[in-house]
């Protein structure tokens, strides 16, 4: 007996895109992620740009990770005219990326991903009888935001970031105030990861590549080289040499995969698994009160690794809070030259890696952008075949619902990787 | 900001020609305040929740698309009735105003009087500007508006 199942509009996920399923017997001989997103163009339309663009412009890819894309632009073009960020301005720069994963990660969290594990089709279902984790959804996303806010001047798509710093740096008093909503958290997530360490986690875990970046002494946002649990290890302008990105017919998202070998798996698992040792002390807690050992491969258990992070995001921004000191000026001075940069930071959904090349006038002219969820989009097709297979059991109905549960463990960005959900499943 | 005074929520993305319109409204009734908190969301409607709360009137202001006349102006009182709109949405890595609405519903949040204040787009492109039919529809809409802040006050013996 054959079939095929089709999901033509996924739910719970940013963008559009589909599932397609064709099932032989027991045996799965296709799952395909679609992404039928038009392209995007910003790769084109940033040629003929000044340099100084690129942020602002970049960023505009997403409304959730705006930072990360923002981030990743302005660490380019300061490596490829030789300028080095840090102290103060390094630390908001922290502190800014702490306010992106929290409202993201609690986001995805409570309102994305809880609903799969509690049996709800959404959060407005869910609220009521589980008004308690809406609530914490929405203070912490408050939360997130209010950092957004006071750094970037608003909470999505920040004006006041730019290649060397900020335009206005804060007055020590004018952070002090997020304080109590910092505590508020860091007190708050003990109680939630007891509730959600009780979901009923399918058992399902695969040897990936987990890669991401890796800091010698931080828990990786803003800086790092690129590391993997299979070996890798580069640094940002060797990108190309170890990740590369093909056209698959279904997708106007590029897909990538490690050289020589096969899908990576990027976001919070590969984090975790690389730099666990350098969370602190509150998110390792949080890690063990979770009953996370030192690597999580089962990405239905990623909703406690975001936890964590949370967490460690809360205790990054109170450190980060409680040693500012003002800099002497909110940017260093940067002078284009020609060349190509490189810059890789970690969105809540892992690398976003962006390569420029500028002449001698500051202007660019060439660009790629590689967004995680457009990386992760070939470990999401290997996970729904690997899952799919203990699952060919179920209606159609059924086996389309536990799909769209293995798509949304990885939170995927679809308008972000278009360069992406309708699930079709087809069994034979 | 004051959680006692009635909340005039407006919605709208300037870049996307007519879903412009609920900042057209905010724009019309910037002198409300301090009689109204009056807002502009753009497209972030989880941040509504928050504004709700502990309110006793709130108007929502936003662009639909239905198949009445371009730049029809509509009211609905929403909390008085079932849902209107389905609040789920094939993205919800942001709400829409009624899935804001519905959820602050389910939280038991709701307050006693929110009333929906839209009109019917038509052309919503990147990058146009508001037609002629959704600025005409702002006015009467920010007309609509103090009338329904003026009945919620007479109702509530304010004046």
């Amino acid at each position: 007996m054959s079939r095929t199942i089709d999901v033509k509009y996924l739910a719970r996920v940013e963008g559009e895109g589909s599932l397609h399923l064709e099932i032989a017997g027991t045996r799965v001989v296709r799952a395909e992620l679609r992404i039928f997103e038009p392209p995007r163009f910003f790769e084109g339309f940033l040629r003929g740009r000044d340099f100084r663009e690129a942020p602002d412009i970049t960023q505009r890819i997403c409304g959730i990770c705006p930072v990360a894309y923002l981030m990743s632009a302005c660490h380019a073009m300061e490596s490829l005219c030789g300028v080095t960020v840090d102290g103060p301005l390094r630390e908001l720069r922290r502190l800014l990326y702490c306010g992106e994963w929290i409202e993201s990660h609690a986001l995805h969290v409570f309102m994305l991903h809880a609903p799969d594990f509690l049996g709800y089709p959404d959060a407005v279902q869910m609220a009521k009888d589980h008004p308690e984790l809406v609530r914490d959804a929405l203070r912490l996303k408050k939360l997130g935001n209010a950092i957004m806010t006071k750094l970037g001047g608003r909470e999505i798509h920040p004006i006041n970031v730019k290649v060397g710093g900020f335009y206005k740096t804060p007055r020590r008093r004018d952070l002090e105030p997020l304080l109590p909503e910092l505590e508020w958290a860091a007190g708050r997530l003990p109680e939630i990861v007891d509730v959600v360490r009780g979901f009923d986690f399918p058992a399902f875990e695969r040897d990936y590549e987990l890669v991401s970046l890796a800091h010698p002494d931080e828990y990786p946002m803003n800086e790092g080289r690129i590391t993997s649990t299979h070996g890798i290890d580069a640094a940002v302008s060797e990108y190309d040499t170890v990740l590369t990105e093909h056209h698959v017919e279904r997708s106007t998202s590029l897909h990538s995969r490690v050289v020589g070998r096969g899908a990576a798996h990027l976001g919070p698992l590969a984090r975790y698994a690389l730099n666990h040792a350098l969370l602190g002390d509150e998110a390792r807690a949080i890690a063990r009160r979770a009953g996370l050992s030192e690597s999580c491969k089962n990405p239905f258990e990623s909703i406690l690794v975001r936890l964590v992070e949370i967490a460690y995001a809360v205790e990054e921004a109170r450190r980060v809070l409680s040693t500012y000191v003002e800099p002497d000026a909110p940017a260093v001075d940067v002078t284009p030259r020609a060349g190509t940069g490189f810059g890789a930071t970690e969105a809540p959904r892992g690398i976003c890696y962006q390569r420029y090349t500028i002449d001698d006038a500051g202007l660019i002219t060439d660009c790629k952008i590689v967004a995680p969820t457009s990386v992760n989009q070939a470990v999401i097709e290997e996970d729904l075949r690997a899952f799919a297979e203990t699952r060919t059991h179920l209606s159609d109905d059924e086996l389309r619902h536990e799909c769209e549960r293995v798509i949304r463990n990885y939170d995927p960005c679809i308008s972000c990787s278009c360069h992406f959900l309708r699930l079709t499943v087809a069994r034979s | 900001m004051s959680a006692a005074l009635p909340l005039v929520a407006c919605f709208g993305n300037a870049s996307r020609g007519d879903d412009g319109f609920g900042l057209a409204v905010a724009e019309a009734l910037s002198g409300l305040q301090p009689r109204a908190d009056v807002v502009s969301l753009g497209a972030d409607a989880l941040a509504l929740v928050e504004l709700m709360r502990g309110r006793t009137h709130v108007v929502v202001v936003d662009a639909i698309v239905t198949d009445g006349a371009h730049g029809e102006v509509s009211f609905f009182d929403v909390s008085s009735r079932a849902p209107l709109l389905d609040a789920r949405g094939t993205s919800t890595h942001a709400l829409d105003a009624a899935g804001a609405v519905e959820l602050a519903r389910a939280l038991g949040e709701l307050p006693p009087r929110v009333q929906l204040v839209v009109a019917t787009a038509r052309a919503l492109e990147v990058g146009a500007a508001l037609s002629p039919e959704m600025r005409g529809a702002a006015r009467e809409a920010a007309r609509r508006v103090e009338e329904l802040l003026g009945e919620a006050a007479r109702d509530e013996g304010g004046g």
